[in-house]
Protein backbone atom coordinates (compact mmCIF):
# COMPACT_ATOMS: atom_id res chain seq x y z
CA UNK A 1 0.00 0.00 0.00
CA UNK A 2 2.89 2.36 0.74
CA UNK A 3 3.95 1.95 -2.89
CA UNK A 4 0.62 3.33 -4.10
CA UNK A 5 0.85 6.08 -1.51
CA UNK A 6 4.23 7.08 -2.80
CA UNK A 7 2.93 7.01 -6.37
CA UNK A 8 0.03 9.19 -5.33
CA UNK A 9 2.40 11.72 -3.81
CA UNK A 10 4.44 11.81 -6.98
CA UNK A 11 1.32 12.19 -9.10
CA UNK A 12 2.11 8.88 -10.77
CA UNK A 13 -0.95 6.94 -9.67
CA UNK A 14 -3.44 6.02 -12.42
CA UNK A 15 -6.35 8.42 -12.41
CA UNK A 16 -8.91 5.67 -11.90
CA UNK A 17 -7.00 4.37 -8.89
CA UNK A 18 -7.01 7.69 -7.08
CA UNK A 19 -10.54 7.58 -5.62
CA UNK A 20 -9.96 4.04 -4.27
CA UNK A 21 -6.76 5.24 -2.64
CA UNK A 22 -8.53 8.14 -0.94
CA UNK A 23 -11.15 5.75 0.37
CA UNK A 24 -8.55 3.36 1.72
CA UNK A 25 -6.75 6.20 3.45
CA UNK A 26 -9.96 7.49 4.88
CA UNK A 27 -10.43 4.19 6.67
CA UNK A 28 -6.85 3.66 7.72
CA UNK A 29 -5.36 6.03 10.30
CA UNK A 30 -1.86 4.57 10.09
CA UNK A 31 -1.87 5.07 6.34
CA UNK A 32 -2.78 8.71 6.89
CA UNK A 33 0.16 9.03 9.29
CA UNK A 34 2.45 7.55 6.65
CA UNK A 35 1.00 10.00 4.13
CA UNK A 36 1.90 12.89 6.41
CA UNK A 37 5.40 11.50 6.92
CA UNK A 38 5.85 11.19 3.16
CA UNK A 39 4.83 14.78 2.68
CA UNK A 40 7.34 15.84 5.29
CA UNK A 41 10.08 13.84 3.61
CA UNK A 42 9.13 15.27 0.23
CA UNK A 43 9.38 18.76 1.59
CA UNK A 44 12.81 18.04 3.01
CA UNK A 45 13.96 16.55 -0.28
CA UNK A 46 12.70 19.55 -2.19
CA UNK A 47 14.29 21.81 0.43
CA UNK A 48 11.08 23.67 0.90
CA UNK A 49 11.45 26.28 3.58
CA UNK A 50 8.23 25.44 5.36
CA UNK A 51 7.86 21.82 6.36
CA UNK A 52 4.43 20.19 6.33
CA UNK A 53 3.88 19.78 10.03
CA UNK A 54 1.12 17.74 11.56
CA UNK A 55 -1.50 20.30 12.44
CA UNK A 56 -4.18 17.70 13.06
CA UNK A 57 -4.24 17.78 16.87
CA UNK A 58 -4.28 21.56 16.92
CA UNK A 59 -7.08 21.91 14.44
CA UNK A 60 -9.10 19.10 15.98
CA UNK A 61 -8.67 20.74 19.37
CA UNK A 62 -9.95 24.06 18.06
CA UNK A 63 -12.87 22.38 16.35
CA UNK A 64 -13.72 20.47 19.49
CA UNK A 65 -14.18 23.74 21.34
CA UNK A 66 -16.51 25.17 18.76
CA UNK A 67 -20.11 24.30 18.03
CA UNK A 68 -20.69 22.86 14.60
CA UNK A 69 -22.95 24.98 12.43
CA UNK A 70 -25.13 22.99 10.10
CA UNK A 71 -26.40 24.85 7.10
CA UNK A 72 -28.08 23.41 4.02
CA UNK A 73 -25.62 22.87 1.23
CA UNK A 74 -26.25 22.37 -2.47
CA UNK A 75 -26.43 18.81 -3.69
CA UNK A 76 -23.07 17.31 -4.43
CA UNK A 77 -22.06 16.80 -8.00
CA UNK A 78 -20.85 13.27 -7.77
CA UNK A 79 -19.78 10.76 -5.16
CA UNK A 80 -16.26 10.77 -6.40
CA UNK A 81 -15.94 14.48 -5.94
CA UNK A 82 -17.51 14.28 -2.50
CA UNK A 83 -15.30 11.62 -1.05
CA UNK A 84 -12.22 13.28 -2.44
CA UNK A 85 -13.08 16.52 -0.72
CA UNK A 86 -13.94 14.78 2.51
CA UNK A 87 -10.69 12.94 2.51
CA UNK A 88 -8.61 15.92 1.58
CA UNK A 89 -10.15 17.62 4.57
CA UNK A 90 -9.50 14.79 6.95
CA UNK A 91 -5.96 14.32 5.73
CA UNK A 92 -5.06 17.86 6.59
CA UNK A 93 -6.94 17.40 9.81
CA UNK A 94 -9.96 19.49 9.03
CA UNK A 95 -13.00 17.37 9.61
CA UNK A 96 -15.84 19.15 7.94
CA UNK A 97 -18.28 17.49 10.21
CA UNK A 98 -21.37 19.48 9.42
CA UNK A 99 -20.79 19.10 5.74
CA UNK A 100 -20.30 15.38 6.03
CA UNK A 101 -23.42 14.98 8.10
CA UNK A 102 -25.52 16.82 5.55
CA UNK A 103 -23.85 15.18 2.60
CA UNK A 104 -25.39 11.90 3.63
CA UNK A 105 -28.92 13.20 3.42
CA UNK A 106 -30.69 14.16 0.25
CA UNK A 107 -31.42 17.84 0.24
CA UNK A 108 -35.08 18.65 0.55
CA UNK A 109 -37.39 21.56 1.07
CA UNK A 110 -37.82 20.74 4.73
CA UNK A 111 -34.14 21.02 5.24
CA UNK A 112 -33.87 24.33 3.51
CA UNK A 113 -36.65 25.54 5.76
CA UNK A 114 -34.62 24.54 8.77
CA UNK A 115 -32.22 27.29 7.81
CA UNK A 116 -29.49 27.07 10.40
CA UNK A 117 -29.24 24.69 13.24
CA UNK A 118 -26.41 24.57 15.68
CA UNK A 119 -25.63 20.97 16.34
CA UNK A 120 -23.21 20.02 19.04
CA UNK A 121 -23.62 16.27 19.49
CA UNK A 122 -22.59 13.62 17.03
CA UNK A 123 -25.62 11.67 15.80
CA UNK A 124 -24.88 8.71 18.08
CA UNK A 125 -25.34 10.83 21.17
CA UNK A 126 -28.89 11.77 20.32
CA UNK A 127 -30.31 8.61 21.85
CA UNK A 128 -28.76 9.69 25.11
CA UNK A 129 -31.42 12.11 26.22
CA UNK A 130 -34.01 9.34 26.43
CA UNK A 131 -34.53 8.31 30.05
CA UNK A 132 -34.24 4.55 30.38
CA UNK A 133 -35.40 3.58 33.85
CA UNK A 134 -35.17 -0.15 33.10
CA UNK A 135 -31.38 0.10 32.89
CA UNK A 136 -30.92 2.50 35.81
CA UNK A 137 -29.58 -0.01 38.33
CA UNK A 138 -27.27 -1.54 35.75
CA UNK A 139 -25.77 1.84 34.94
CA UNK A 140 -25.17 2.59 38.60
CA UNK A 141 -23.55 -0.82 39.11
CA UNK A 142 -21.40 -0.27 36.05
CA UNK A 143 -20.31 3.28 36.87
CA UNK A 144 -19.64 2.49 40.52
CA UNK A 145 -17.46 -0.50 39.73
CA UNK A 146 -15.76 0.27 36.45
CA UNK A 147 -12.09 1.13 36.86
CA UNK A 148 -10.20 3.62 34.74
CA UNK A 149 -13.05 6.00 35.23
CA UNK A 150 -11.80 6.64 38.72
CA UNK A 151 -9.31 9.08 37.22
CA UNK A 152 -12.23 11.45 37.57
CA UNK A 153 -12.83 10.55 41.18
CA UNK A 154 -16.44 10.95 42.24
CA UNK A 155 -17.30 12.84 39.09
CA UNK A 156 -17.70 9.47 37.38
CA UNK A 157 -21.14 9.21 38.97
CA UNK A 158 -22.32 12.15 36.95
CA UNK A 159 -22.98 9.74 34.10
CA UNK A 160 -25.36 7.80 36.29
CA UNK A 161 -27.35 10.72 37.65
CA UNK A 162 -27.26 12.59 34.37
CA UNK A 163 -28.86 9.65 32.57
CA UNK A 164 -31.48 9.49 35.34
CA UNK A 165 -32.13 13.17 35.22
CA UNK A 166 -35.70 13.09 33.95
CA UNK A 167 -36.53 16.32 32.09
CA UNK A 168 -35.07 17.83 28.93
CA UNK B 1 12.09 8.94 -8.61
CA UNK B 2 11.14 10.65 -5.42
CA UNK B 3 9.03 7.61 -4.71
CA UNK B 4 12.10 5.39 -4.49
CA UNK B 5 14.00 7.87 -2.35
CA UNK B 6 11.03 8.18 -0.06
CA UNK B 7 11.17 4.49 0.51
CA UNK B 8 14.83 4.45 1.45
CA UNK B 9 14.65 7.44 3.69
CA UNK B 10 11.46 6.69 5.53
CA UNK B 11 13.06 4.21 7.94
CA UNK B 12 15.87 6.45 9.17
CA UNK B 13 13.68 9.49 9.27
CA UNK B 14 10.99 8.01 11.43
CA UNK B 15 13.27 6.44 14.03
CA UNK B 16 14.23 9.72 15.69
CA UNK B 17 10.77 11.15 16.24
CA UNK B 18 9.72 7.73 17.58
CA UNK B 19 12.36 7.95 20.29
CA UNK B 20 11.32 11.44 21.26
CA UNK B 21 7.74 10.31 21.29
CA UNK B 22 8.54 7.58 23.78
CA UNK B 23 9.96 10.12 26.19
CA UNK B 24 6.97 12.39 25.91
CA UNK B 25 4.70 9.43 26.31
CA UNK B 26 6.37 8.37 29.56
CA UNK B 27 6.02 11.91 30.94
CA UNK B 28 2.34 11.80 30.08
CA UNK B 29 2.04 8.41 31.76
CA UNK B 30 3.66 9.70 34.93
CA UNK B 31 1.17 12.51 34.99
CA UNK B 32 -1.71 10.04 34.51
CA UNK B 33 -0.33 8.09 37.43
CA UNK B 34 -0.46 11.22 39.51
CA UNK B 35 -4.06 11.81 38.44
CA UNK B 36 -5.08 8.31 39.51
CA UNK B 37 -3.59 8.86 42.97
CA UNK B 38 -4.85 12.41 43.39
CA UNK B 39 -8.45 11.42 42.63
CA UNK B 40 -8.40 9.33 45.81
CA UNK B 41 -6.04 11.23 48.10
CA UNK B 42 -6.76 14.91 47.59
CA UNK B 43 -9.40 16.86 49.49
CA UNK B 44 -11.22 19.30 47.23
CA UNK B 45 -14.53 20.92 46.45
CA UNK B 46 -15.65 22.44 43.20
CA UNK B 47 -18.31 23.06 40.61
CA UNK B 48 -18.16 21.35 37.26
CA UNK B 49 -20.14 21.31 34.05
CA UNK B 50 -20.97 18.02 32.43
CA UNK B 51 -21.89 18.12 28.79
CA UNK B 52 -23.26 15.20 26.89
CA UNK B 53 -24.87 15.68 23.53
CA UNK B 54 -27.08 18.72 23.66
CA UNK B 55 -27.46 18.42 27.38
CA UNK B 56 -25.34 20.15 29.93
CA UNK B 57 -25.63 20.16 33.69
CA UNK B 58 -23.82 21.86 36.52
CA UNK B 59 -22.89 19.90 39.62
CA UNK B 60 -20.98 20.42 42.81
CA UNK B 61 -18.54 17.80 44.00
CA UNK B 62 -16.82 17.58 47.36
CA UNK B 63 -14.20 15.00 48.22
CA UNK B 64 -12.79 14.67 51.73
CA UNK B 65 -10.17 12.42 53.26
CA UNK B 66 -10.98 12.27 56.94
CA UNK B 67 -9.05 9.99 59.28
CA UNK B 68 -8.59 7.28 56.69
CA UNK B 69 -12.18 7.51 55.45
CA UNK B 70 -12.98 8.69 51.97
CA UNK B 71 -16.14 10.77 51.77
CA UNK B 72 -17.62 12.20 48.64
CA UNK B 73 -20.75 13.99 47.57
CA UNK B 74 -21.95 14.90 44.14
CA UNK B 75 -24.96 17.15 43.86
CA UNK B 76 -26.58 18.11 40.56
CA UNK B 77 -27.42 21.82 40.63
CA UNK B 78 -29.67 21.93 37.55
CA UNK B 79 -33.02 20.21 37.11
CA UNK B 80 -33.99 17.66 39.68
CA UNK B 81 -31.47 17.72 42.56
CA UNK B 82 -30.02 14.22 42.23
CA UNK B 83 -27.21 13.27 44.58
CA UNK B 84 -24.58 10.61 44.94
CA UNK B 85 -22.99 10.28 48.36
CA UNK B 86 -20.16 7.87 48.97
CA UNK B 87 -18.50 6.75 52.17
CA UNK B 88 -15.60 4.46 51.31
CA UNK B 89 -17.16 1.63 49.30
CA UNK B 90 -20.80 2.43 49.97
CA UNK B 91 -22.43 4.45 47.22
CA UNK B 92 -25.86 6.01 47.76
CA UNK B 93 -27.72 7.42 44.81
CA UNK B 94 -30.66 9.71 45.66
CA UNK B 95 -33.24 10.22 42.92
CA UNK B 96 -35.72 12.74 44.36
CA UNK B 97 -38.07 12.61 41.35
CA UNK B 98 -38.75 8.97 42.04
CA UNK B 99 -38.19 9.27 45.80
CA UNK B 100 -35.82 6.42 45.27
CA UNK B 101 -32.55 5.69 47.04
CA UNK B 102 -30.32 3.04 45.52
CA UNK B 103 -27.53 1.78 47.74
CA UNK B 104 -24.69 0.04 46.02
CA UNK B 105 -21.53 -1.41 47.57
CA UNK B 106 -18.70 -1.21 45.16
CA UNK B 107 -15.92 -3.67 45.29
CA UNK B 108 -12.72 -2.22 46.73
CA UNK B 109 -10.32 -4.73 45.33
CA UNK B 110 -10.61 -3.97 41.66
CA UNK B 111 -9.73 -0.34 42.09
CA UNK B 112 -6.10 -1.05 42.67
CA UNK B 113 -4.79 -2.76 39.55
CA UNK B 114 -4.98 0.36 37.41
CA UNK B 115 -3.02 2.28 40.01
CA UNK B 116 0.07 0.20 39.42
CA UNK B 117 2.53 1.89 37.07
CA UNK B 118 3.01 -1.36 35.15
CA UNK B 119 -0.57 -1.57 34.03
CA UNK B 120 -0.72 2.10 33.13
CA UNK B 121 2.28 1.57 30.87
CA UNK B 122 0.33 -1.29 29.30
CA UNK B 123 -2.12 1.32 28.03
CA UNK B 124 0.35 2.44 25.39
CA UNK B 125 -0.19 -0.82 23.56
CA UNK B 126 -3.75 0.23 22.76
CA UNK B 127 -3.54 4.01 22.99
CA UNK B 128 -1.12 6.61 21.80
CA UNK B 129 -0.55 8.83 24.83
CA UNK B 130 1.18 12.16 24.65
CA UNK B 131 1.35 15.53 26.26
CA UNK B 132 -0.55 18.32 24.59
CA UNK B 133 -0.47 22.03 25.15
CA UNK B 134 -0.94 24.03 28.34
CA UNK B 135 -4.35 25.62 28.72
CA UNK B 136 -6.33 27.37 31.40
CA UNK B 137 -9.16 25.46 33.04
CA UNK B 138 -10.98 26.87 36.08
CA UNK B 139 -8.26 29.50 36.36
CA UNK B 140 -5.48 26.94 36.58
CA UNK B 141 -2.75 26.49 33.96
CA UNK B 142 -3.26 22.85 33.15
CA UNK B 143 -1.39 20.32 31.09
CA UNK B 144 -3.39 18.51 28.46
CA UNK B 145 -2.85 14.83 27.74
CA UNK B 146 -4.03 13.33 24.47
CA UNK B 147 -4.99 9.70 24.44
CA UNK B 148 -5.76 8.31 21.01
CA UNK B 149 -6.93 4.76 20.42
CA UNK B 150 -4.83 2.59 18.14
CA UNK B 151 -7.86 0.64 16.90
CA UNK B 152 -11.62 0.95 16.54
CA UNK B 153 -12.45 -0.89 19.76
CA UNK B 154 -12.15 2.10 22.08
CA UNK B 155 -12.69 5.83 22.27
CA UNK B 156 -10.09 8.53 22.71
CA UNK B 157 -9.70 10.91 25.61
CA UNK B 158 -8.37 14.34 26.23
CA UNK B 159 -7.48 15.26 29.78
CA UNK B 160 -6.44 18.57 31.29
CA UNK B 161 -4.54 18.10 34.51
CA UNK B 162 -3.47 20.46 37.26
CA UNK B 163 0.24 19.54 37.39
CA UNK B 164 0.48 20.68 41.04
CA UNK B 165 -2.28 18.63 42.64
CA UNK B 166 -2.70 16.05 39.89
CA UNK B 167 -6.45 16.66 39.80
CA UNK B 168 -8.27 16.21 36.53
CA UNK B 169 -9.75 19.60 35.68
CA UNK B 170 -11.33 18.74 32.37
CA UNK B 171 -11.89 15.51 30.49
CA UNK B 172 -13.45 14.67 27.15
CA UNK B 173 -14.35 11.33 25.68
CA UNK B 174 -13.64 11.54 21.96
CA UNK B 175 -15.34 9.49 19.26
CA UNK B 176 -13.88 8.16 16.03
CA UNK B 177 -14.64 11.45 14.24
CA UNK B 178 -12.64 13.38 16.79
CA UNK B 179 -15.76 14.87 18.37
CA UNK B 180 -16.35 14.93 22.10
CA UNK B 181 -19.09 12.55 23.21
CA UNK B 182 -19.04 13.99 26.68
CA UNK B 183 -17.02 16.59 28.51
CA UNK B 184 -16.70 17.33 32.14
CA UNK B 185 -14.92 20.50 33.20
CA UNK B 186 -14.43 22.27 36.49
CA UNK B 187 -15.45 25.91 36.52
CA UNK B 188 -14.47 26.42 40.13
CA UNK B 189 -12.16 24.41 42.32
CA UNK B 190 -10.80 24.69 45.84
CA UNK B 191 -8.08 22.25 46.77
CA UNK B 192 -7.36 21.26 50.36
CA UNK B 193 -9.17 21.68 53.66
CA UNK B 194 -10.49 22.58 56.05
CA UNK B 195 -13.87 21.29 54.98
CA UNK B 196 -17.18 21.51 56.76
CA UNK B 197 -18.38 17.91 57.13
CA UNK B 198 -21.96 19.07 56.62
CA UNK B 199 -21.03 19.54 52.98
CA UNK B 200 -20.68 15.79 52.66
CA UNK B 201 -24.19 15.04 53.89
CA UNK B 202 -27.06 14.56 51.50
CA UNK B 203 -29.94 16.98 51.93
CA UNK B 204 -32.20 13.92 51.64
CA UNK B 205 -30.45 11.84 54.27
CA UNK B 206 -32.82 12.87 57.07
CA UNK B 207 -35.89 12.21 54.92
CA UNK B 208 -34.95 8.68 54.03
CA UNK B 209 -38.07 7.46 55.82
CA UNK B 210 -40.38 8.53 53.01
CA UNK B 211 -38.15 7.09 50.39
CA UNK B 212 -38.12 3.74 48.78
CA UNK B 213 -34.73 2.23 49.53
CA UNK B 214 -33.30 -0.26 47.11
CA UNK B 215 -30.36 -2.05 48.60
CA UNK B 216 -28.25 -3.85 46.04
CA UNK B 217 -26.76 -7.01 47.47
CA UNK B 218 -23.54 -8.13 45.93
CA UNK B 219 -20.77 -10.61 46.50
CA UNK B 220 -17.51 -11.26 44.72
CA UNK B 221 -17.27 -14.58 42.95
CA UNK B 222 -14.44 -16.36 41.25
CA UNK B 223 -14.78 -16.71 37.51
CA UNK B 224 -18.19 -16.96 35.88
CA UNK B 225 -19.23 -20.52 36.83
CA UNK B 226 -17.52 -21.64 33.63
CA UNK B 227 -20.91 -21.47 31.95
CA UNK B 228 -20.10 -18.75 29.49
CA UNK B 229 -17.73 -18.34 26.66
CA UNK B 230 -16.87 -15.26 24.60
CA UNK B 231 -15.90 -16.40 21.11
CA UNK B 232 -14.32 -13.02 20.47
CA UNK B 233 -12.24 -11.02 22.87
CA UNK B 234 -11.55 -7.37 22.19
CA UNK B 235 -7.80 -6.70 22.19
CA UNK B 236 -6.56 -5.40 25.52
CA UNK B 237 -9.78 -5.99 27.43
CA UNK B 238 -9.25 -8.29 30.41
CA UNK B 239 -11.84 -9.53 32.83
CA UNK B 240 -11.14 -7.73 36.08
CA UNK B 241 -14.04 -8.78 38.25
CA UNK B 242 -17.00 -11.08 38.63
CA UNK B 243 -19.74 -10.15 41.05
CA UNK B 244 -23.10 -11.64 41.90
CA UNK B 245 -25.66 -9.00 42.62
CA UNK B 246 -29.34 -8.54 43.07
CA UNK B 247 -30.06 -5.23 41.44
CA UNK B 248 -33.75 -5.02 42.26
CA UNK B 249 -35.76 -6.78 44.91
CA UNK B 250 -38.10 -8.15 42.24
CA UNK B 251 -35.36 -9.31 39.89
CA UNK B 252 -33.41 -12.57 39.90
CA UNK B 253 -29.78 -12.52 40.98
CA UNK B 254 -27.50 -11.51 38.16
CA UNK B 255 -23.82 -11.84 37.45
CA UNK B 256 -21.76 -8.80 36.54
CA UNK B 257 -18.50 -9.37 34.71
CA UNK B 258 -16.33 -6.32 34.13
CA UNK B 259 -13.84 -6.13 31.30
CA UNK B 260 -11.39 -3.28 30.98
CA UNK B 261 -8.38 -2.15 29.00
CA UNK B 262 -7.37 0.15 31.87
CA UNK B 263 -9.34 3.16 30.64
CA UNK B 264 -12.51 1.91 28.98
CA UNK B 265 -14.73 -0.60 30.72
CA UNK B 266 -17.60 -2.87 29.79
CA UNK B 267 -19.98 -4.58 32.17
CA UNK B 268 -21.70 -7.78 31.15
CA UNK B 269 -24.81 -8.56 33.18
CA UNK B 270 -26.11 -12.12 32.93
CA UNK B 271 -29.56 -12.67 34.35
CA UNK B 272 -31.84 -15.72 34.17
CA UNK B 273 -34.95 -15.00 32.12
CA UNK B 274 -37.01 -16.53 34.92
CA UNK B 275 -40.23 -16.60 32.96
CA UNK B 276 -39.91 -13.12 31.49
CA UNK B 277 -41.13 -12.84 27.95
CA UNK B 278 -38.61 -12.86 25.18
CA UNK B 279 -37.78 -9.56 23.56
CA UNK B 280 -35.94 -8.47 20.48
CA UNK B 281 -32.31 -7.42 20.96
CA UNK B 282 -32.04 -3.75 21.79
CA UNK B 283 -29.29 -1.21 21.27
CA UNK B 284 -29.38 1.77 23.61
CA UNK B 285 -27.28 4.63 24.89
CA UNK B 286 -27.28 6.35 28.25
CA UNK B 287 -25.18 9.40 27.66
CA UNK B 288 -21.74 8.31 26.56
CA UNK B 289 -22.38 4.80 27.82
CA UNK B 290 -23.52 2.48 25.06
CA UNK B 291 -25.59 -0.57 25.75
CA UNK B 292 -26.91 -3.68 24.10
CA UNK B 293 -29.38 -6.23 25.36
CA UNK B 294 -29.94 -9.68 23.94
CA UNK B 295 -30.85 -13.17 25.00
CA UNK B 296 -28.56 -16.17 25.14
CA UNK B 297 -30.03 -19.54 26.06
CA UNK B 298 -32.46 -18.72 28.89
CA UNK B 299 -30.49 -15.69 30.04
CA UNK B 300 -30.85 -12.00 29.43
CA UNK B 301 -27.52 -10.41 28.62
CA UNK B 302 -26.96 -6.67 29.02
CA UNK B 303 -23.61 -5.27 27.98
CA UNK B 304 -22.78 -1.61 28.61
CA UNK B 305 -19.71 0.54 28.58
CA UNK B 306 -17.92 3.56 27.20
CA UNK B 307 -16.80 1.77 24.07
CA UNK B 308 -18.01 2.28 20.47
CA UNK B 309 -21.37 0.58 19.81
CA UNK B 310 -19.95 -1.69 17.09
CA UNK B 311 -17.25 -3.05 19.40
CA UNK B 312 -19.76 -3.55 22.18
CA UNK B 313 -22.11 -5.49 19.92
CA UNK B 314 -19.38 -7.56 18.46
CA UNK B 315 -18.29 -8.61 21.92
CA UNK B 316 -21.86 -9.22 23.16
CA UNK B 317 -22.79 -11.22 20.08
CA UNK B 318 -19.88 -13.57 20.58
CA UNK B 319 -21.20 -14.73 23.95
CA UNK B 320 -22.36 -18.33 24.09
CA UNK B 321 -23.63 -20.55 26.82
CA UNK B 322 -21.80 -23.83 27.38
CA UNK B 323 -24.90 -25.49 28.78
CA UNK B 324 -27.11 -26.55 25.97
Amino acid sequence: MTKELSALLDGELETHEVPTMWRTMKADASLRDTWRDYQLIRDVLRREGKLAEDITPGVMGRLRDEPVVLAPSPRRQSDWHGSLLALAASVTGIAVVGWLALAQQPSSREQSAMARAVVQPPPAALAATRAMPEYREYLLAHQANAPGLHLQGGAQHIRTVSAMGGGQ
Amino acid sequence: MIGVLTFCLAGGFLALPALAQQQVSSEALQLLQKVATAAQKVTYTGVFVYQNGSRSETSRITHLIDGGNELERLEVLDGSPREVVRRNEEVKCFLPENKLLIVERRSARQFFPTLLPGSLAGLTEYYQIRKGSIGRVAGVDSQSILIEPRDEFRYGHQFWVDPQSGLLLKASLINELGQPLETFAFTELKIGGPMDKEMLKSQFEAKEGNWQIQQVHSSEVKGDDGQWIFRITLPGFRRISSTKRQLRPDAPESMQLIFSDGLAAMSVFLEPMAGRRKEEPEVFAMGAVNGYRRQVADYQVIVMGDVPPAALRRFADSLESKRK
